[in-house]
């Protein structure tokens, strides 16, 4: 990974909002950027609050340097998503004020070290359970209250959802929402690797005409937009901008990502 | 050579540059348009370069309100660097969004990009049919 993106998860912006997109079947890769992000936030003294489904937990702790010992002075505390989901849906809405109540009880729980303490680091999944739900936009509705919650308290966010960006049925719509609520996307394995393999995929079907259409995509802007790695942003592109040839594209491309990805 | 992509470019001033970098693309046929009439004239085209700070965002929804033009791309130009206003400009309908003034440097390739864009655009639809 680029070291800009590594400083970017060890060192997040007071109020940043992280996303990772990632393959399921790779969860390794979020399970060692969301570790990194916790460990230096520990280092530092401030507070962890993790809210994952249950049978990462172990993964995260094992894989957190200091986890152990935060979690025995009460700096770090983790809930399981799908039972915090389950509070904070009543009536089959969300509310923010059920919202408030739920997450800000587990973030009292947790206390970051000294007199003026450095905020806290937060991960949360319970995005992913809705997004899998295809309950879109109840999803961007919890990324919007996560959003207001970190204004008012010294609060970064990591969340972490599992799509494939290959696939066809791929949602675009609701992940406008998803990449305008968060400050930056990071990469799940090398952001290079990525860029190389939709450049491969474009060059394969389009010949020439690849090279010409990539400084009209790099030119493009999308502000509301998360920061996002080139790779992301050329295949998001395309999926947006480009039907039919997309597919054919992406299908090539993820099959040299998986090639690079194992190397 | 008879052009095989049609660009419509609605633009004021500050799409001069890349109009005149168009108009020299090769196998790119560029009509301009000033207003609604104009552009109900011209032949429909592959791409719409419509630059909303001379029209108005408000044109863009009048392109997109008109059976015609509903799914053809269009590449929204503006200076206005708000995330909120870019914003808006896609969930009117464009497909893409250039910053003005375009960096001279790479004014002829990204004409040259819409010109292929048009092309694929106009592959897609040819095998589609």
């Amino acid at each position: 990974m680029h070291p800009a993106w590594e400083r970017v998860i060890e060192q997040p912006q007071p109020h940043g909002h992280l996303v990772q997109i990632y393959d399921q079947r790779r969860e390794d890769s979020l399970i060692r950027n969301a570790t990194r992000y916790f460990a230096e936030g520990l280092r530092k003294g401030e507070g962890l609050l993790v809210i994952a489904r249950a049978r990462q937990h172990e993964a995260f702790r094992k894989q957190t340097e200091g986890c152990e010992q935060a979690i025995r002075e009460g700096r770090a505390a983790f809930f399981d998503s799908r039972e915090m989901l389950g509070r904070l849906i009543t009536g089959g809405r969300l509310e923010w004020s059920r919202f408030e109540s739920v997450v800000g009880t587990a973030l009292e729980t947790v206390r970051p070290r000294g007199d003026d303490p450095p905020g806290v680091r937060a991960y949360g999944d319970i995005v992913d359970i809705l997004w899998n739900a295809r309950q879109y936009s109840v999803a961007i509705r919890l990324e919007q209250f996560w959003n207001k919650l970190r204004t008012r308290s010294r609060l970064s966010l990591f969340c972490g959802y599992s799509m494939d960006i290959f696939a066809a049925d791929l949602h675009l719509l609701p992940l406008d929402g998803v990449l305008s609520s968060h400050s930056h996307l990071v990469p799940a394995e090398s952001d290079a690797a990525l860029e190389i393999a939709i450049d491969r995929a474009m060059e394969e079907v389009l010949g020439g005409e690849a090279a010409t259409l990539r400084p009209l995509i790099r030119a493009s802007c999308r502000p509301c937009w998360a920061v996002m790695p080139t790779g992301n942003r050329v295949a998001l592109w395309r999926r947006k901008n480009l039907p039919g040839r997309s597919e054919e594209i992406l299908r090539l491309a993820q099959r040299h990502y998986q090639a690079l990805s194992a190397q | 050579m008879r052009a095989s992509y049609r660009v419509l470019m609605v633009t004021g001033a500050s799409g001069a540059d890349l109009l005149r970098s168009l108009q020299t693309a090769s196998d790119v046929a560029v009509w301009r348009a000033e207003g609604r009439d104009d552009v109900l004239r011209s032949p429909l085209p592959h791409v719409v370069v419509l630059d909303v700070d001379h029209t108005g965002a408000e044109f863009l929804e009048w392109l997109r309100s008109h059976p015609a033009y509903r799914s053809t791309p269009v590449i929204a130009l503006t200076a206005r660097r708000e995330a909120a206003a870019i914003e808006r400009l896609y969930q009117l309908g464009a497909n893409t969004c250039l910053l003005t003034p375009l960096d001279p440097a790479a004014m002829d390739e990204i004409a040259a990009g819409i010109g292929t864009y048009a092309s694929l655009l106009r592959n897609a639809a040819a095998a589609g049919r």
